[in-house]
């Protein structure tokens, strides 16, 4: 039996602080949002206990993020919300024995009160009007603490099925030291859904030497408009890896991993960017760096079409950290157009930084040249999107790589 | 037979390749001299169907079919190959790719076995399968990448630019035994080169001099003779 309880009084009071903040209307306002002509409450599914019992949309939307029936099963944590409700949460017992919890957020913050040190603390609420929006109505996201080592990745998805909906889900991680697990993020929308936005925020705290790996997959039809803030603190000795896939998405979609960076700390993060039709993508990622840590900020962008995508980086360094960034692009069509730009600021006259960016468009020589060895013009060019590609999908866990390269293909920029 | 009838070959605005004919015959070794910037390599990537390098009068004739104006990918599979004198490195991109890209799901290891079996026996690891298509290659590794992939993809006729400059004896001499090769395959042969001395071990049928732009002089192995004694301007020198 389920027990219903009420949100713990500080919730509540987070929410009146976001609902007072958008009445009095000061806040920035974002140009392509209306939050007027959203809601934010929705009819709830009814909650299933094995990912096969669930509805069909779901599972479609599983495919767009590459998961086929036999992968899923073999997920030993795995959490599915749709919309602003958690539909699934599989959680093995193992993970229990390894010191790993998860929940929904909204259920964590009634059973654990220790998730009020990290409840929009990264993140403060008063940013812009979305994230008093979403303090005012946030719903669900996923909760993970981790005070041990777990190999296999812990999977979180989220699925935007109803129209004209805000998804503002809350994700909290915490890592206590020495701990490592792999977190594999997951968010798509099937192709009926329109003008829903997903206002997602993360708050990740890795604590003394732990490790976390997080893997982000977003996949977006380009009528959903989205605004995840994703924000990491590692402390000292620490090491993370992020690996962020951005295929397609919004008329206009911002990404924001921001990372303060402790000492003796590494940060890793890759992306791969992949836009087309009308979107317009802004990814930023800003790392302060302390003393002896080392940064590196690598993307890749693909765009074709009419779409255009900004990246921006920036790493700054506190102290005597390492930093680099490096930016690829590349231009499918006449009417796509990136952006790239880098920068750095340090602090510390040994602090050493820099950075390289390089856009342009399909090689002709490479293209000629496999075309005489017998590959058509497309095959060539997928070959060669492929290569551009490859470094950053070595990085990816086997699993994802093909799927990824399968939804790439159905976009139809290959 | 591959045959260049009357063709002129633009680059840009510029004239590169005028009036030229040739007949490249199955099982006959054809040699092409001619100094730097005559148009070789000009001819050779237009003939493959570079984009860049324009037939604007003439036709290519492959066993009787006009394949002038057809995409490169069309003239590979009717047998056409060229050896790049500088093949570009492909980014990314690794020979594995490339033939599971031409194979189906069904041929592909066997395709895998006979690329090794190919890269050894043209003096490579079977390493290079799996290794970024030229990048970081050596001049001569990617000489020797080429044949490779020349034999694997046995095609009808062979157009090699320079395939001997920039490698070592030993990798010459094996060079040598491979051209010989596709003359026994019954390949016909264009060979580009600037090194009268390898044909001594060359069982060649014509040799062609090419300056300007123009064939000046067609012959036998007596042309390549002269050339090696008084080189191209041998005649206004005297
Ligand atoms: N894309 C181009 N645009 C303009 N001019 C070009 C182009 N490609 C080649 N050329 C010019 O055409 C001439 C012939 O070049 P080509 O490479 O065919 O000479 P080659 O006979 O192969 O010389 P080498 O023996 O040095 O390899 C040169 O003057 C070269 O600069
Ligand atoms: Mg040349």
């Amino acid at each position: 039996m389920v027990i219903k309880m009420s949100e713990p009084k500080w919730v509540e009071h987070i929410r009146e602080r976001g609902r007072a903040l958008l009445k009095n209307g000061r806040l920035k306002k974002d140009e392509y949002i209306n939050l007027k002509t959203f809601k934010s409450k929705n009819e709830t599914m009814k909650k299933i206990e094995r990912l096969e019992d669930a509805p069909k949309e779901v599972l479609a939307a599983f495919e767009r993020l590459g998961l086929s029936r036999e992968e899923q099963k073999r997920l030993l944590g795995i959490t599915v919300q749709v919309d602003g409700n958690m539909l699934l949460s599989q959680v093995s017992k193992i993970l229990e024995k390894k010191n790993v919890t998860i929940d929904s957020t909204s259920e964590a913050v009634k059973k654990y009160p220790e998730i009020k040190n990290y409840f929009f603390k990264l993140v403060p609420y008063d940013l812009n009007e979305l994230t008093a929006y979403h303090a005012a109505h946030w719903s669900g996201g996923v909760y993970i603490h981790a005070n041990g080592k777990f190999q296999s990745p812990i999977n979180a998805y989220f699925l935007l099925l109803s129209p004209l909906f805000s998804q503002l889900e809350h994700t909290i991680v915490v890592l206590e030291p020495n701990s490592e697990i792999t977190v594999v993020e997951g968010c798509t929308a099937p192709i009926p859904v329109r003008n829903s936005i997903h206002v997602g925020i993360n708050e990740l705290y890795v604590k003394k030497n732990a490790r976390l790996n997080l893997i982000k997959l977003q996949n977006w039809p380009s009528y959903v408009h989205t605004r995840p803030i994703t924000k990491i603190k590692a402390e000292k000795g620490t090491h993370v890896n992020i690996t962020n896939i951005i295929l397609g998405g919004g008329a206009s979609t911002i990404e924001t991993p921001i990372v303060e960076l402790g000492e003796e700390a590494k940060i890793n993060s890759e992306t791969l960017i992949f836009s087309d039709n009308n979107s317009l993508i802004n990814v930023a990622s800003y790392v302060t760096a302390y003393r002896d840590s080392s940064t590196v900020l690598l993307s890749k962008t693909i765009a074709g079409k009419n779409s255009k995508v900004i990246v921006r980086d920036n790493i700054t360094a506190e102290g005597k950290a390492k930093g680099h960034i490096s930016c690829d692009g590349l231009l499918l069509s006449k009417n796509a157009q990136i952006t790239s730009v880098p920068s750095l600021s340090s602090h510390s006259p040994d602090a050493n930084l820099s950075h390289e960016a390089a856009i342009g468009k399909l090689n002709e020589e490479s293209l000629f040249y496999l075309r005489s060895r017998g590959l058509s013009e497309k095959q060539a060019e997928t070959l060669l999107i492929e290569g551009f590609m490859s470094p950053l999908m070595k990085k990816l866990p086997i699993l994802y790589r093909q799927e990824v390269k399968k939804i790439i293909e159905l976009k139809g920029g290959m | 037979m591959l045959e260049l009838k009357n063709i002129t070959i633009n680059a840009g605005k510029r004239k590169i390749v005028e009036n030229l004919n040739m007949k490249i015959k199955a099982g006959e070794i054809n040699v092409l001299f001619g100094p730097n910037a005559a148009g070789k390599s000009s001819l050779a990537l237009a003939l493959a169907g570079h984009p860049e390098y324009k037939i604007t009068k003439g036709k290519i004739i492959l066993d009787g079919e006009n394949i002038t104006k057809k995409a490169p990918e069309y003239k590979s599979r009717k047998g056409l190959f060229l050896l790049f004198q500088s093949p570009p490195s492909v980014e990314g991109v690794k020979l594995r790719d490339l033939l599971s890209t031409i194979s189906n799901e069904k041929d592909r290891l066997k395709i895998f076995e006979k690329a090794k079996k190919f890269l050894l026996t043209a003096g490579l690891s079977e390493q290079f399968l799996n290794r970024e298509i030229n990048k970081g290659f050596s001049g001569g590794e990617k000489k020797k990448f080429e044949l490779a992939l020349l034999f694997l993809l046995s095609p009808k006729y062979v157009i090699l630019d320079e395939p001997d400059s920039g490698v070592d004896i030993d990798s010459s001499k094996l060079i040598v035994e491979k051209i010989n090769e596709l003359k026994s395959l019954s390949k016909g042969v264009l060979l580009i080169t600037h090194y009268p001395a390898i044909l001594k071990n060359l069982n060649i049928d014509k040799v062609c001099v090419m300056k300007n732009g123009k064939i000046v002089e067609e012959g036998g192995r007596e042309v390549a003779e002269k050339i090696e004694e008084k080189g191209f301007n041998g005649d206004k020198n005297e």
